[in-house]
């Protein structure tokens, strides 16, 4: 039986995958990007286990390291346990990240004005802590953007006292899927630890973390991964490939513990690719935990190695790239915020201004209602984002659509039909 | 509930409140106004986006924290009012805030902006003009326009509303009549203190055909507060009425419980506004520093808020008396150590004001950001030192002294901390002539740079008190030393250097607030160094002011300088 569904959802036509999801077909969910939606069998699996769970007097500590679970999910990232932990969503991760790596006041990160507010928080936090100084740059938006560009901006603020690089794997705000192995050869250049967003990293893009040289990564569980809400991943490199990334492994202090040692210190991590010292387990155990969730979490990745990692990538970056050409074809190429021309930055999220007067780009009213009337009078489910623009001098605001492989092309075209209406009604 | 037991029924209705003492308004136009006892007044007819709530322990941080008041809601990141990079304000208005004009009009973002420009107007604007000029994008540009465009302070009110009505900050925008976005040049994290000042008040288009602050101006002042004004006659009395338009619904931190507030400003001194007090015959005082019978002294509050600098010796360094002496920073140095304070603390200590005073030897006195202990003019036990201010005088070029005008108020202590000073600099060989000033004129004189270009004074011993609390580091330095030239400046003595200017604006863009506290000494150093001023004296923020036996719910305000807030009182009749 098993085998049998296997090979079919591997083949399964989208319209079919599509009825995995527990969608509301009177709404349109553009919006994964925020939050995916659950399939059917995943909340199965939370429910069943939460049940075997519940009233059982067993001790839940051994089980919420969760061996076996973390071993699954790391294998679909290219990693292994020792190097991964399922916490609770990706600001968890990132806040865990930031105040286990081992600032001191000459430190200096470096950032871009394009991260997510977790991320950002979580600096200056830092900064006020420790007295790391924050560099933040502001990474191009628009059509025409490339990679080369994007490192280059890197590259440029780098000084001697730069630690860490911190940026998106796919920005929020502009959809830009990052040049992160690029990102991470400049910063292994420099000595410099990378401390990537992945937020919208799993279940979009198959990935291999270890390939791609990052440092430290995180991911949302309940995002293009569709588990539930209130899952994450953290991944800390915590072997040496040099292959990959040759530099040591940066000190790291797993923060919310309940494995740290309480007298002396943790083994001593490998300077090779052979385990010494298990950081997933050091940052894993941390208190009772709910099994149900990592559970599910687990059974998600799972069903999209049943349909397809790579087969997944494909079919959102395409619905991504129809999305971006309706959009070019109803509101002009300049319209864009998203990466357009350089299709190593593609990802499956789409940032645009909807309306034809410059100055509705800085007026968040309109976006806000534009928005709003297309969730209230038309059931379609986007969101607005707001980031900077080099050199301008304002606070864009623009709508972003994002898609993701229970979407299909007819919802993409109807979208852009009404958003063009509503656009010309509020202009 | 036993009938010994005080009477915990809510507020009193009705009655007039009536304040007495030698006070005065400096201006009714929020625009220019920049006087505790004025802010008192205009906190009851013109509100603000922002503003302080009345809260009884001056050690709770809400006392001085700012709450909506027009504005909704404070703009945060999660409710979307405030951009990731801290440079963009989106504030939505509250419906249902009216003016007072027939027929009533509700108040729009539109009426902020006129308000904003206003600040910027040649004939009286805003004392700390800068506050908003270095925070805002193209405040600065707008307000050099305007001056570029209308540079007489005579101008008319049709040049003003054309120049007004014809530019905008671009920095400042109405999205519709209830939402305004701010957008800032550098992050601030007083931003909202500085949308507190009474300046950043709504105006009406109503004030377009009238002189800012001109006597048309005080006669149809609109309210869009609890009270409005019915009667006003400049340095002698005004009334207020209930606002009937004004709408409980629509105002978190005001309240309407006196019908009436009336003050009547007489030439008295402490001890007669202190009789008239506990004979009933008044309620509150104005001006006067009456202090209430305490059982515990009231020191310092202990909770670091700032303190006053009450008085410091401002120099007018574009007098072009004795050949310009006071624009050398040497001769302005020499007169620093003249200086008795202690003399000067005798005088306040015989009013019992009951507050925590000490010399002072820094432009920023203690609890504020940016203080940091040191003096540069040291003499002993404070004292002043006449000789080493003869010798400097003579190694400046002056052996034989200077002939040197004090302008000074003449209520309360003023007279006599002139004449105090006046002994000092005699002492040193110096010839000194008074120009003494009623308390309605003073600061306005003061505030006109025309006087001080004319040498109609030389030096003067005004107050400063810090406009906000906390994160405050620029509200002393900036009013004070930042040049502004402008009619309405608190840079009385219209010092202008430029290195200052340029640090003024770096400790602004500097957002971690250690760097930023310690630029903001460095800065206090040079104006030191510059003898800009001679602080004389800091005051703790506490003076305990006497009531009316019929007065309760008496709340000071630190940011009106421990004033009571007008709006929360009410008056308890005898059973
Ligand atoms: C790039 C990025 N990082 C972080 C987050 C925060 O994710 P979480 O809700 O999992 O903490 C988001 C949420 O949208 C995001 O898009």
């Amino acid at each position: 039986m098993a085998s049998s569904t296997e090979s079919s959802l591997a083949t399964a036509s989208w319209e079919q995958i599509r009825e995995l999801f527990p969608l509301d077909p009177a709404t349109t969910h553009l919006n994964t990007g925020t939050v995916g939606a659950t399939p059917h069998e995943v909340i199965d699996t939370y429910e069943r286990v939460t049940r075997e769970w519940t009233g059982s007097l067993a001790n839940i500590y051994p089980p919420t390291l969760y061996p076996e679970y973390r071993a699954r999910i790391a294998a679909d990232f290219g990693v292994d346990q020792d190097e991964l932990a399922i916490c609770h969503n990706s600001t968890e991760a990132i806040a865990r990240i930031v105040a286990g790596l081992d600032f001191g006041p000459d430190d200096e990160v470096l950032t871009t004005s394009h991260e997510c507010f977790s991320l950002l928080s979580n600096l200056n936090l830092a900064h006020n802590r420790f007295g790391v100084r924050i560099t933040i740059i502001t990474l191009p938006s628009g059509p025409d953007i490339t990679a080369e560009e994007i490192v280059a901006l890197f590259e440029a603020a780098i000084t001697p006292r730069t630690k860490v690089m911190a940026f998106a794997a796919i920005t929020l705000y502009t959809g830009t899927r990052m040049p992160v192995r690029a990102l991470c050869d400049l910063a292994q250049r420099h000595g410099i630890t990378t401390v990537v967003d992945g937020a919208l990293l799993p279940g979009m893009l198959e990935a291999d973390l270890r390939a791609l040289g990052v440092d430290f990564m995180t991911g949302s569980g309940s995002k293009f991964q569709c588990g539930p809400l209130g899952t994450g991943l953290l991944y800390a490199r915590n072997k040496v490939f040099p292959e990959h990334n040759p530099l040591p492994l940066p000190t790291f202090w797993p923060v919310i513990s309940t494995w740290y040692p309480l007298l002396g210190e943790m083994p001593k991590r490998t300077r090779t690719s052979v385990e010494t010292c298990n950081m997933g387990d050091y940052l894993q155990s941390a208190g009772s935990a709910n099994i149900g969730r990592a559970a599910a979490l687990a059974d998600a990745c799972d069903l999209w190695n049943r349909i397809g990692r790579r087969r997944i990538e494909e079919r959102v970056l395409e619905l991504g790239w129809y999305t971006k050409q309706r959009v070019v074809e109803h509101f002009g190429e300049s319209a864009l915020y998203s990466p357009l021309s350089d299709a190593n930055l593609h990802a499956p999220l789409v940032a645009f201004k909807p309306f034809r007067a410059p100055e509705d780009a800085w007026n968040i009213n309109k976006i806000m209602a534009f928005v709003d009337r297309l969730e209230s009078a038309h059931g379609i489910w986007i969101r607005w984002v707001e980031f900077e623009v080099p050199g301008s001098p304002h606070i864009h605001y623009a709508a972003r659509i994002c898609t993701h492989l229970f979407n299909h092309h007819d919802e993409v075209d109807r979208t852009l039909k009404i958003m063009v209406q509503l656009a010309d009604e509020m202009s | 509930m036993s009938s010994s037991e005080p009477r915990q029924d809510g507020p009193s209705r009705g009655g007039t409140l009536r304040l007495y003492g030698p006070g005065s308004m400096d201006h009714v136009d929020p625009a220019s106004a920049y006087y505790a006892l004025g802010h008192q007044i205009i906190r009851l007819f013109a509100r603000q986006l922002f503003t302080y709530p009345a809260v009884k322990d001056l050690k709770d941080w809400r006392a001085i924290t700012p709450v909506p008041d027009v504005a909704v809601e404070v703009p945060t990141t999660y409710n979307t009012g405030l951009t990731v990079n801290h440079l963009t304000y989106t504030i939505r208005l509250r419906p249902g805030v009216l003016w007072d004009t027939t027929p009533p009009r509700e108040v729009t973002a539109h009426d902020f902006i006129r308000g904003f420009k206003r600040m910027c107007n040649p004939v009286c604007g805003a004392g700390a003009i800068r506050y908003f000029t270095s925070t805002i994008r193209g405040m600065a540009e707008f307000a050099a326009a305007y001056a570029e465009a209308v540079p007489h302070p005579d101008a008319t009110p049709a040049e003003l509303a054309a120049f007004q009505n014809a530019h905008e900050i671009e920095g400042i925008r109405a999205l519709d009549d209830r939402t305004l976005v701010f957008e800032l040049v550098k992050p601030a994290s007083d931003f909202l203190n500085i949308l507190s000042m009474p300046f950043a008040s709504a105006a009406p288009v109503e004030y377009d055909s009238l002189v800012p602050d001109g006597p048309d101006f005080r006669r149809q002042v609109r309210s869009n507060g609890p009270y409005r004004l019915v009667d006003y006659d400049h340095g002698k009395f005004l009334r207020m009425e209930r606002n009937p338009f004004w709408d409980k619904a629509t105002d978190g931190v005001r309240n309407q419980h006196v019908d009436a507030v009336e003050v009547t400003m007489e030439h008295a001194d402490p001890v007669a506004v202190g009789r008239k007090i506990i004979a009933d015959e008044a309620d509150l005082s104005w001006a006067s520093p009456v202090t209430e019978p305490y059982d515990a002294n009231p020191t310092d509050p202990g909770n670091d808020l700032g303190y006053a600098l009450n008085p410091y010796v401002v120099f007018n360094t574009a007098s072009p008396n004795n050949g310009g002496a006071l624009a050398r920073p040497e001769v302005r140095r020499a007169l620093a150590h003249a200086m008795d304070k202690m003399a000067i603390l005798d005088i306040y200590d015989k009013l019992a004001a009951g507050t925590v005073m000490r010399p002072a030897r820094s432009a920023i006195p203690p609890g504020n950001d940016g203080y940091v202990p040191f003096d540069l003019y040291p003499t002993p036990g404070d004292r002043g030192d006449p000789d080493e201010c003869r010798r400097l005088l003579a190694e400046a070029g002056y052996p034989d002294g200077l002939t040197l005008t004090i302008l000074h108020r003449d209520v309360d202590a003023n007279p006599d901390v002139a004449k105090s000073l006046a002994r000092d600099l005699e002492r040193a060989g110096i010839t000194v002539d008074f120009l003494p000033l009623g308390h309605s004129h003073y600061y306005a004189y003061l505030q006109d740079p025309a006087h001080a270009e004319a040498g109609s004074w030389d030096l003067s011993a005004p107050s400063w008190t810090p406009d906000w609390f906390g994160d405050n580091g620029r509200s002393f330095l900036q009013p004070m030393f930042q040049t502004n030239r402008n009619r309405g400046t608190s840079n009385y003595g219209c010092y202008s250097n430029p290195e200052v200017d340029r640090l003024i604006e770096e400790a602004l863009a500097t957002t971690d607030h250690e760097r930023a506290y310690r630029a903001w000494h460095e800065i206090d150093v040079q104006v030191m160094r510059d003898a800009a001023i001679v602080p004389i004296l800091e005051h703790a923020p506490t003076i305990p002011h006497l009531k009316g036996k019929r007065v309760r719910n008496a709340i000071p305000m630190p940011t009106i300088d421990r004033w009571f807030d007008l709006s929360n009182l009410w008056l308890e009749e005898a059973p």
